[in-house]
């Protein structure tokens, strides 16, 4: 079914971190135009997250799970009902779903992926100010900073710059993977945290003369691989699983030999995900996107192992 | 949930090494929707 091809980002954050905030702020400035769905996940009757962002008239579909915590309480045939619903009435190609302050985003990861959708990332919000007291103090906050992918520190306005240094060294110490990026009220410049925001990426490697701005800006560069042969399967996944932790993101389709079937691959900030795609043969050019930091030094490296995997038609076949 | 509570555990899921036996693919309509999903979110 074509509507399943979802990919899901997981916002997840202690309480009083500033995931709405930030939700806010990144649909209000980002994602416009995609079709975007949001399941808002808020303990007890009224889901006070939920009124917050109801008014953004260019998400699609709000769904709000109220009575209970999603990674724990809410049962996996539930949590399946929300999302078939979305799927099958709003057709999304993106869904935001906003966890409590409470939950482990480890095992709605699993859900997601058990429901047959694309996990593209988890991002986790932390309070800058009080971020070293919530770990000491509960278990739950330190899951969400293990599990992220990306890390967005927030509150920055309230902490000294000798705080910033102490608490970035006890996330990285926490999860060494995740990409850290700094936040003032949920206003974040970087456009890496959501699927929807590679396309531009993408965009702009294709396109290098309408780069240098943005590039400037956010400090991401980008570049695209392309080619026509089909690519030697071991060889390829060993690519991508062995990225440099510079890439942040790498996003394509390949054609794999022996392989009916096209490849959709993804990485966020080092951890690989493949799915599958029937999908015509006209479709037969291998596509990809790499994002990421200090490019220009891993660049050749890795598009020469993608080469490298090439393989032509006699060999392939 | 009691932040203290232990943490919950989830199987690990499995990689899925090898496409599905199926070969069926979309039809028209389904590949086209398809490919603006695929170009929203970056991958073409």
């Amino acid at each position: 079914m074509a509507s399943r091809h979802v990919a899901v980002d997981i916002l997840t954050g202690f309480l009083g971190s500033g995931k709405t905030t930030l939700l806010k702020h990144v649909l209000e400035h980002g994602l416009k135009g995609k079709p975007v769905a949001l399941i808002v996940n808020e303990i007890g009757d009224v889901g006070i997250d939920g009124k917050v962002v109801t008014g953004l008239n260019y998400v699609e579909k709000m769904v709000e799970l109220s009575s209970g915590c999603i990674c724990c309480s809410i049962d996996e045939y539930r949590f399946d009902l929300a999302i078939q619903e979305i799927v099958e009435t709003v057709k999304p190609h993106l869904i935001i779903i906003e966890s409590t302050g409470l939950a482990d985003p480890e095992p709605l990861a699993y859900r997601v992926k058990s429901a047959g959708l694309h996990l593209d990332a988890i991002i986790t919000v932390v309070d800058a100010e009080n971020v070293e007291r919530f770990v000491g103090e509960t278990e739950v906050a330190g899951f969400q900073i293990a599990a992220a992918d990306f890390l967005v520190v927030n509150k920055m306005d309230l902490v000294t710059p000798a705080d910033v240094v102490r608490v970035k060294k006890k996330l990285t110490r926490l999860n060494p993977r995740a990409l850290q990026l700094e936040s003032v009220r949920g206003a974040i410049d970087a456009d890496v945290l959501f699927a929807t925001d590679v396309a531009g990426h993408r965009d702009r490697a294709r396109d290098p003369r309408a780069s240098s701005h943005h590039l400037a800006h956010d400090a991401f560069g980008s570049f695209i691989y392309r080619s026509s042969a089909a690519l030697d399967q071991k060889g390829f996944e060993h690519v991508i699983e062995n990225l440099p932790p510079d890439v942040i993101r790498a996003k394509g389709i390949v054609r794999l030999v022996d392989r009916d079937w096209h490849c959709l691959f993804n990485v966020t900030c080092g951890r690989s995900e493949i799915g599958w795609l029937k999908l015509s043969d006209d479709h037969s050019e291998n596509q990809a996107v790499f994002i990421g930091r200090h490019l220009d030094r891993h660049r050749t490296a890795i598009l020469a192992a993608l080469a490298a995997c090439e393989r032509s038609g006699s060999e392939a076949g | 949930m009691d932040p203290n509570e232990k943490k919950p555990v989830a199987p690990e899921p499995a990689k899925p090494p090898t496409p599905p036996s199926s070969t069926e693919g979309y039809t028209p309509e389904e590949e086209e929707e398809v490919q603006k999903r695929l170009e929203d979110l970056g991958y073409i």
